[in-house]
């Protein structure tokens, strides 16, 4: 008996030991931009507490960023909504590759869909990663939760410390979406896209400015939908004729 | 100060709406899969989403005003350059957030 119960305990330790590794670039990731995120967070004017809070809700990490700049934007609820369901759109793939099947208990699964990151799915979806079991997984996505609250949670406090009148916090936030635009533009390998992004930031700057305040990101997404859109269309006729 | 409902609605709001197209695959599997639209979109979607951001983030900046943003595209032209070359993207952010802080609070010019 004690014999079984000792090799269980070095199942448990190895598979803990597999699930750090792997988390290991993650950490390297979600701690500093954690720590940014608590950085602006503060600077911004919101209670320090809110950055692990959030952390821990919400568990996404660019649209909590912007979930900042919403706040401090007094953004309708209704458009927070929306911005949220198109910038967050790519989620809804993850879950097709997501070996759910492998989670036995309710709270597991449930957990396991909660905390769907881009980069659980990325672990999972290959490599070694996609070796792993359920309980592996579970694992996995409550280690990288808690690197990303712990950054936040750091991030809040050096955020109360720094001097009120230092400003520019938020370029973060331009540095972080200017990065995910690079890779997002090299990996399509598609020039017209960025050309029908360009138009959208044009179309939603002058809705912003000359028709309804806050409209920026809604008009402009939707200029982009429909001229993707567009090409879905004239793609599909082409195919057929 | 901003107030804690303020920012518990945004956060509830975003979190819901994340969890929610996280959960959708899980019930309609075979509507999503086998949907060509969704796919395509899915794919076309992040380059637009992401210069949306980018260009957002640039709608509080006074270019008419001095210091005509000088630091906050002097600070973009080193994110993408340093990115361009080293593929960090860590470094990008902090250095380029660095030399904004230094500029934009006067510390040098």
């Amino acid at each position: 008996m004690k014999h079984i119960n000792r090799n269980a305990s070095d199942q448990t330790k190895s598979k803990l030991l597999t699930v750090l590794k792997l988390t290991a670039p993650v950490a390297m990731a979600y701690i500093p931009l954690g720590i940014a995120f608590g950085i602006f967070l503060v600077a911004s004017g919101i209670n320090w507490y809110w950055a692990p809070l959030s952390a821990l809700i919400i568990f996404a990490g660019s649209i909590e960023f912007l979930a900042v700049s919403f706040i401090v934007s007094g953004l309708p609820l209704g458009i927070v909504a929306w911005t949220t369901l198109i910038v967050n759109f790519r989620h809804i793939f993850y879950g097709l590759s997501f070996p759910i099947a492998q989670m036995t208990s309710p709270i597991q699964k449930i957990y396991g869909v909660y905390a769907l990151t881009d980069e659980t799915y990325a672990i999972t979806s290959a490599g070694e990663g996609s070796q792993l079991d359920g309980q592996s997984i579970t694992l996995l996505q409550i280690i990288s939760h808690g690197w990303w609250i712990s950054g936040a949670l750091i991030g809040a406090c050096i955020g109360t410390i720094i001097p009120p009148e230092i400003k520019g916090f938020e370029f973060a936030l331009t540095s972080m979406f200017l990065i995910l635009a690079v890779d997002a533009i090299r990996h399509s390998q598609d020039l017209g896209l960025v050309f029908y992004a360009v138009t959208s930031c044009i179309v939603g700057f002058v809705f912003e400015v000359y028709v309804i305040e806050n409209s920026f990101l809604v008009s402009g997404l939707i200029t982009y939908l429909l001229l993707i859109s567009k090409d879905y269309k004239t793609r599909e006729q082409s195919i057929q004729s | 100060m901003i107030s804690d409902l303020n920012v518990l609605l945004v956060v509830l709001i975003v979190a819901a709406v994340t969890i929610l197209l996280r959960a959708i695959p899980f019930i309609i599997v075979e509507a999503i899969s086998n949907n060509q639209y969704l796919i395509y979109i899915g794919s076309k979607m992040s380059v637009g989403v992401m210069v949306l951001l980018v260009a957002y983030t640039f709608l509080d900046v006074e270019f008419t005003k001095p210091p005509y943003g000088i630091s906050q595209v002097t600070s973009l032209l080193i994110a993408v350059g340093l990115y361009w070359r080293l593929n960090n993207a860590l470094i990008s952010i902090g250095i380029s957030l660095a030399v904004h802080l230094v500029i934009i609070n006067g510390l040098v010019i």
